[in-house]
């Protein structure tokens, strides 16, 4: 039976484990393809050492969920459409189940790799997480110092009290 | 005419059993019309217009197209997606989806504890209501007016019968005697018609709402025309009732629960979540530097994520630390600010607020702001425009009445690329602000819908704006001579693709052939209701012969329109989307037909009032042309 020979590229990461990942996979991370297509017969894998393996596992999860889908729009109007699309119950409970640290490495590493696609749901679902929610609410979520002196803290606040009931 | 509508204005006294505490229920239809975005009728007349409105029913449970009705201009999608319809903006709310308002005012404050709106043609458009302080919170020394939402959901489709909507409110935070309700027509297969609006409510804070509408009337006024007189009544009815019973049933009844849902006609009520499904956090290590894990992203992708965020949720975030701040302060995050979604917290103070974020504007929607009640200056606007608009190139501001000739004075001086301007029922401006407008050299869209603009200061727009692409002139009722605009028109502006002249009772036939003649992008072309077009003289073939652009056709209520016509524009408009020939009688089955065969993109044709068109045929025809939506309204 004929099987079909699946180009790979070898990434390693931060603990200097290697990972092997479909051509067609590896499709998604943008402006690096044509670096990853003149490393395909390289045996040499590519370091990445901001990426750690678990994030890098969970990058491979979700672009071979996604291969298939369409590639983000060009024009503005699709754009729009797209931004203010809803993260799909796959994505939101794929993002946030290893908790806002597994989340944030995902986000830069998906910044590092420039896979658009996963980066703007990601970001979308953090703001899905500051929506809706008072100042000490946000610091609380996100384990934010309050840095403001009681001058500033009142400048900004009655800068922006126009958006409190 | 309905037995149901005589005696609504009542007053009813509610006794719990067991207790002798006494709440008053006090009904209400609408006073007056106070305001509007837009109206299907013309300024001078009553039919189809949204002051139809106030008053008691006169058309339930009678269900179809009547005069008598409340209808708004537009409906359906289609007005979505031509050349002029208006830009989408980043940021908006997905759960902002109103297309119209019309806002009520009754003669007595009450604590509103259920409104009905009487919808007596293609119901189900009604998506948000709104009460505002009348009573005690307007503050005018800080320009600020409360407005409350009591009840938001989203459009239905529903079956082709007349209902009494009267969805499940939220407590009332205060007394009202004004009201607004935003619509959503988008699913509606045809123009919404609304009857009246009454109003129930108690004159002090009620926390059992439930056992208060369960009561049946005990007490009623009498059937009364007069509305001081009906308020009289009520006034010495309520004197005689003892107020301390009252705070005691307030005491027994602490529990503020939610009303039940109505059992029939209500719709879902959306509750926006406030929580977002997972707010666990897991800080596996201690952040250095105080902000978290976005100590660790580049601002670029902070400034990603702060894009998602509606402006409320930016603006509130800037206050979690300096970081935010920065980020949520950057001018980069405010080049098109939709403040439209928000109009019940627009004012003075928050233009003020935004002016120094916001020096890279390019897009601006204040649309519905500033509202009647002066909580928006002119000054305040135009200071804002001297610092924020020297890259606006789109300014939306419908309905806002603080729009005066100086402030088309500073937005001229201060706006300089300025290309797309909607003005459409700003009331507060006469033709000698709009001269203004002639300074700006780049207008490429500009919407006078519903203006006072004059003949003299159009003529001067049109001759400075040759760029000019989308023009809506409907119902401009000051407009006296609309051949002379359509003439200057075709001599200055050759890029026209979209031209509304709905309502223009001058237009002859020697205006639109000028504009045949010369404008051969047009793609949109609206001329209902304008009875001077004869299909006679033929206009109708000019145009069609020389406009081959053409998508959307109005020719609404013409009554000449004919079967040469038709023919002609099935030849000749390979492109046509949307036609509408409402109320002629001289056209066959046979022509109609021709135009669904040979416009394969069709997709609304309405042959309302054409009496030679049967309703079994319509029918037929939307079987075999499913993609096209095919419009016969009816009356009952």
């Amino acid at each position: 039976m004929y099987k079909k020979i699946v180009p790979q590229i070898k990434l390693e990461t931060y603990e200097k484990e290697v990972f092997e990942i479909d051509l067609d996979i590896a499709k998604k991370f943008g402006k690096l393809v044509p670096v990853l297509q003149e490393l395909l017969n390289d045996d040499k894998p590519l370091t990445i050492k901001t990426i750690n393996s678990g994030t890098l596992k969970k990058i491979i999860t979700w672009c071979t969920y996604h291969k298939d889908d369409p590639l983000p729009p060009e024009d503005d109007d699709n754009r729009m459409k797209h931004s203010t699309e809803e993260v799909s119950s796959w994505d939101d409970k794929f993002l946030q189940e290893d908790g806002q640290a597994a989340l944030f490495d995902l986000i830069s590493a998906a910044h590092t790799l420039d896979i658009d696609g996963l980066l703007d749901v990601a970001c979308k679902v953090v703001a899905t997480m500051i929506k809706g929610k008072a100042p000490e609410e946000i610091r609380k979520v996100f384990n934010i110092k309050n840095d403001f002196t009681q001058q500033e803290e009142d400048q900004v606040r009655k800068e922006n009290d126009w958006c409190e009931d | 005419m309905a037995d149901n509508a005589i005696a609504r204005d009542k007053i009813t006294e509610t006794n719990k059993p067991g207790t002798t505490s006494k709440a008053v229920l006090i009904s209400r239809f609408s006073k007056e019309v106070t305001d509007f975005s837009s109206q299907y009728g013309s300024e001078t007349s009553i039919s189809y217009t949204v002051s139809n409105l106030a008053g008691r029913s006169n058309i339930f449970p009678a269900y179809g197209d009547f005069t008598q009705a409340a209808v708004f201009r537009t409906y359906g999608p289609w007005w979505k997606n031509v050349t002029s319809s208006p830009r989408k903006f980043k940021r908006t709310p997905p759960n902002f989806i109103s297309d119209d308002y019309v806002e009520l005012s009754f003669d007595l404050d009450v604590y509103p504890c259920k409104i009905e709106v009487w919808e007596t043609y293609n119901p189900g458009s009604v998506v948000r209501i709104l009460a505002c302080d009348t009573a005690s919170g307007t503050d005018v020394d800080d320009g600020r007016v409360r407005w409350q939402v009591l009840w938001e959901g989203q459009p239905e489709k529903c079956p082709d019968k007349s209902r009494i909507f009267s969805p499940t409110l939220r407590e009332p935070l205060f007394k009202t005697s004004l009201i607004r309700l935003e619509l959503c027509s988008t699913l509606c297969h045809y123009y919404t018609e609304l009857d009246c609006v009454c109003m129930y409510g108690t004159l002090n804070p009620c926390s059992d709402m439930q056992a208060i509408l369960k009561q049946a009337p005990t007490f009623e006024v009498k059937d009364c025309s007069d509305a001081d007189e009906i308020v009289s009544q009520t006034l010495k009815y309520i004197n005689t009732l003892s107020v301390s019973s009252h705070q005691e049933s307030l005491d027994e009844n602490k529990d503020p629960g939610h009303l039940p849902r109505e059992t029939t006609d209500v719709k879902q009520e959306q509750v926006t979540p406030t929580e977002v499904t997972n707010d666990e956090t897991f800080f596996e290590e201690d952040p250095e530097m105080g902000n978290g894990y976005f100590d660790d992203l580049p601002d670029e992708v902070i400034q990603l994520i702060l894009s998602y965020l509606d402006v409320p949720a930016l603006c509130v975030a800037s206050r979690a630390c300096m970081l935010m701040k920065k980020h949520c302060y950057d001018t980069l995050q405010y080049t098109e600010l939709n403040l439209q979604p928000h109009w019940p917290q627009i004012n003075n103070h928050t233009l003020q607020c935004l002016k120094s974020r916001c020096h890279h504007l390019q897009q601006l929607n204040l649309s519905w702001c500033g509202g009647n009640r002066g909580i928006m200056q002119s000054m305040t606007f135009g200071n804002f425009m001297k610092e924020c608009g020297s890259e606006l190139n789109t300014l939306y501001l419908a309905n806002c009445k603080f729009v005066d000739s100086e402030v088309l004075r500073l937005l001229s001086e201060y706006c300089p690329k300025l290309a797309d301007l909607d003005l459409q029922s700003c009331m507060g401006l006469d033709g000698i602000g709009l001269i203004h407008l002639t300074k700006l050299k780049g207008l490429k869209r500009l919407n006078l819908y519903r203006t006072h603009v004059d003949i003299h200061s159009l003529i001067a727009i049109i001759r400075t704006s040759p760029n000019l692409e989308c023009l809506n002139l409907g119902s401009c009722s000051r407009i006296n001579n609309f051949d002379e605009v359509a003439i200057e028109l075709s001599k200055h502006c050759k890029k026209l693709k979209s031209l509304d002249f709905w309502r223009s009772r001058t237009i002859t036939d020697v205006g639109l052939r000028a504009l045949a003649y010369n404008c051969p992008d047009l793609e949109e072309l609206d001329l209902g209701w304008c009875p001077e077009l004869r299909s006679g003289s033929c206009c109708y073939l000019d145009l069609v012969d020389r406009c081959h652009k053409i998508k959307k056709l109005y020719l609404t209520a013409n009554r000449t329109v004919c079967d040469d016509d038709l023919n002609a524009i099935a030849s000749n408009c390979p492109d046509l989307e949307q036609l509408d020939i409402l109320g002629t009688r001289q056209v066959s089955e046979e022509s109609v037909l021709r135009i669904l065969q040979s416009c394969p993109r069709m997709i609304m044709f309405d042959v309302s009032f054409c009496f030679s068109i049967e309703h079994e045929v319509v029918n037929e025809w939307s079987r075999i042309f499913p993609n096209c939506s095919i419009k016969k309204s009816f009356q009952q």
